[in-house]
């Protein structure tokens, strides 16, 4: 008797349908099926959310500055003259918000300016409150960045590891209830993580076969991040000095002396290139960009430090405070292991705030991703992205002076990429004991192992193409890889 | 079963009276200290008799001559009032009763700016006496004024024009609907949003930098035009064409590039000119083309034998 479905793991090509059937079979790449299903998923979940969540007056603060957009066709205009808002935040969310709006049929004139002294009532006398259309559309369109994070995510953690990790990596990002919630709400966050999202993907990109094209695809990237929340602008120093420490290495004959020597240099340029993508992208900068570039910086500071004092009981005194606040949030608040079993308990009529364990298991990722770089070298996609995500976090670590949620995010991707890692040992470390065949318990599903190998995915793409580091896609393997 | 008796000494007779004599002492009290919170008329200027402020301008802004807000609504408005002073303009604001025309209303609010020196510092004349007047007929007609100092505009986003919107959608609208607390309140409001959230007017531009401008103008797209030019005729997707250009052409693309983008830079952004910012990108994307297209790390993959 002929299965109806087979799943061939290990294979980059699945076949669906009758076995012995004559051209009837449906073949699939799981790396194009799963990020079309995460994309369709996250996508459906976002866009259910736009019209139940709670509605934050910050989401008036970036529809209101969708006329960023369109202003930039007068780049002298009052618009980018030094003024509180142009000094508030970087312009990039804003665009967003205006191109979001005007692909949907809006116009870039929406509310006027929320102001935090006051309440509801004024400001909506004011006309601060937006138009529930305008909050629709700013919404979706948060809604369709989050769902291509969710694919980003997935392709950094397929790249860095292999399939089971980054189907875990996007499911738990698609359905986590922090990623659900920004990406329903019309601010700028969603865009920061997408862009860090693009920017591990291109270091990966890089690393595997260095070129100045892709060097300059980080370069702007970075500063395009900069362009949003200031803090990736920064992380293109310290890639600089990997570069400059990747040549040293390299004389001293420590790694891949050819590798450091293209990546060197590429690496080195890093900060030129944000710099001059972030001046360019912000007409505001153009009169004076250092002195104006500080004026941001430092009324960021300005505002958390006030933030902290209006709030004193989200305050955080200190990195380690802020790491508790971190664990708190992402295990009892925000998770979408502690979500499910929730909602799982539910449906059997037991109410309880259950624990999410991604913080764990991302902890166990964190050790993979560390045991790769060490197999890997210095000189691999996988060093470079674990150090670009390593930068990203910590930076949001040390300068986080108020635990506001959406501040959360950023670590939100790490956790999750880091959690798909998790994932795949485990998965690994069960198919190397034969747990394969407990697939088979599901009616209609035949799962065959292949012989003497473990559920993981092939080396693929890479290896095709030339990769210069063809150990990117190898596999996770609990023995000497 | 024995009930308790219940016997009352000379002391206890004593202690009682005291009691009660502290009792009514504090119920007196209360109501004495009642009457000091008491929503009275402030004094304040009047006609030929402007004399000082009653406090500096800095911390008592409302002057609630006529007795028409309570102590609530006045403690908001003096808040917001200071708050306004905070962003650079120091504000007065009178409530009256009297039979004041409109013109000698205003001459009266001009003369409070002056002789209390309603001004960020002596002589900046940048100050705003705020005035709302209650006629003395039955009827109680309300009519408002704002005079402001001479060099009080342009204040960020605010300008003639703007204050004036604000007395006429703000202050007059709710006055004359009698919400003459709603009337002071948003209208100070909406002066502090105009002085955060508006930015100042630019200045205009000098001789020299409408000279530059048009030097601009027109150097600004041939250069770009140039540099497409170059860009496309030297293009070469294997990214080895630049290796057979001459010396000094190599130099000039290497070299010459960033700083022509660089000055028509500077120059486009100091002379305001769009022309210029357009032609700033155009070399700007012609340069990352060239330095992508230089790779000598995909010379080295074509070149035979080189990494694959």
């Amino acid at each position: 008797m002929s299965a109806p479905l087979m799943l061939r793991p290990g294979d980059d090509i699945w076949a669906i349908g009758r076995r012995h059937g004559s051209g009837r079979r449906l073949l699939v790449r799981p790396r194009v099926l799963f990020p079309v299903l995460l994309f369709l998923l996250s996508l459906t979940v976002n866009l259910a959310h736009v019209d139940v969540t709670e509605f934050h007056p910050d989401e008036t603060r970036w529809l209101n500055r969708a006329h960023y957009f369109t202003d930039l066709a007068d780049p002298f205009g009052p618009t980018w003259e030094d003024q509180y808002l142009t000094r508030g935040q970087p312009p990039l969310g804003s665009y967003l918000m205006g191109l979001g709006l005007l692909l949907q049929g809006r116009d870039t004139a929406t509310n006027g300016v929320w102001d935090f002294t006051y309440g509801v009532e004024w400001n909506t006398i004011s006309g601060a409150m937006p138009d529930p259309a305008d909050l629709d559309a700013g919404r979706r369109t948060n809604a369709v960045v989050g769902a291509i994070t969710v694919v980003l995510a997935y392709l950094i953690a397929a790249t860095l590891a292999g399939t089971v990790a980054a189907t875990a990596t996007g499911l738990l990002l698609a359905l986590h209830p922090l990623h659900i919630w920004i990406a329903s709400q019309a601010l700028s966050d969603q865009l920061l993580i997408l862009i860090v999202a693009s920017a591990l993907l291109t270091i990966i990109r890089l690393a595997e076969r260095p070129s100045r094209g892709k060097a300059l695809l980080l370069g702007i990237l970075l500063g395009l991040g900069g362009a949003t929340k200031l803090s990736p602008l920064l992380l293109s120093l310290p890639l600089a000095v990997y570069g400059v420490g990747l040549v040293v290495l390299a004389r001293r004959g420590l790694v891949d002396r050819d590798k450091a020597y293209a990546l060197g240099p590429l690496l080195f340029v890093q900060p030129v290139i944000a710099a001059v993508t972030f001046v360019v992208s912000y007409p505001y900068l153009w009169p004076r960009p250092i002195e104006r570039t500080w004026n941001l910086f430092q009324l960021r500071t300005q505002e958390m430090r006030e933030q902290a004092a209006a709030w004193p009981n989200i305050e955080i005194a200190n990195p380690g405070e802020a790491l508790l606040r971190v664990y708190d949030r992402l295990t009892w608040q925000f998770s979408t292991s502690g979500n499910l079993s929730e909602s799982v308990l539910g449906l059997v009529g037991i109410d309880a705030s259950v624990w999410g364990f991604e913080i764990p298991l991302a902890i166990i990722g964190a050790g993979v991703l560390v045991w790769l770089v060490w197999q890997r070298g210095l000189t691999s996609g996988t060093a470079l992205a674990a150090f670009l995500l390593a930068g990203q976090v910590g930076a949001i670590i040390v300068g986080m002076k108020v635990d506001f949620y959406r501040y959360h995010l950023p670590l939100v991707l790490g956790v999750t990429i880091l959690c798909g890692f998790g994932f795949q040992i485990i998965w690994q470390l069960l198919a190397d004991h034969g747990a394969v065949a407990l697939w088979n318990v599901i009616p209609g599903v035949s799962v065959a192992p292949v012989p003497g190998k473990a559920i993981q995915p092939r080396p693929t793409v890479q290896e095709d193409d030339g990769s210069t580091d063809p150990s990117i896609n190898r596999p996770i393997r609990s023995g000497t890889p | 079963m024995t009930r308790p008796v219940t016997c009352i000494t000379s002391t206890r007779h004593i202690a009682l009276a005291v009691a009660a004599a502290l009792t009514m002492l504090f119920a007196w009290a209360g109501s004495v200290a009642s009457q000091g919170t008491e929503d009275i008329a402030d004094p304040g200027p009047v006609p030929g008799q402007i004399g000082e402020p009653a406090s500096p301008i800095e911390t008592k802004h409302l002057y609630d001559q006529a007795n028409l807000l309570t102590n609530d609504q006045e403690a908001r408005i003096e808040l917001d009032a200071a708050r306004l002073h905070r962003f650079g303009i120091p504000v007065v604001i009178l409530v009256q009763v009297s039979d004041m025309s409109e013109e000698e209303a205003t001459t009266f609010a001009t003369d409070v700016r002056r002789q209390w020196g309603v001004e960020t510092s002596p002589g900046a004349d940048d100050g705003l006496v705020m005035m709302v007047v209650a006629d003395t007929t039955e009827d109680k007609n309300v009519f408002t004024v704002m005079s402001w100092g001479n060099s009080a505009f342009p204040h960020y986003g605010i300008d003639e024009q703007v204050a004036a919107q604000i007395e006429q959608a703000w202050l007059d609208a709710y006055v004359q609907d009698g919400e003459l607390y709603e009337g002071i309140l948003y209208s100070l409001r909406r002066l502090v949003y105009h002085s955060i959230y508006d930015p100042a007017p630019a200045a205009p531009l000098s001789d020299a930098q409408e000279l530059t401008r048009n030097v601009v103008g027109i150097a600004g797209p041939l250069l770009a035009l140039a540099a497409v030019t170059a860009t496309a005729a030297t293009w070469n997707p294997n990214g080895v064409s630049a290796s057979r250009m001459p010396h000094w052409a190599r130099m000039v693309s290497i070299w010459g590039a960033p700083v022509a983008t660089l000055a028509i830079g500077a120059a486009s952004v100091w002379s305001r000119s769009e022309v210029g910012v357009v032609s700033t990108l155009i070399l700007l994307a012609s340069m990352a083309a060239g330095w992508v297209r230089r790779d000598p790390l995909r010379r080295q993959a074509l070149a035979p034998g080189g990494a694959s």
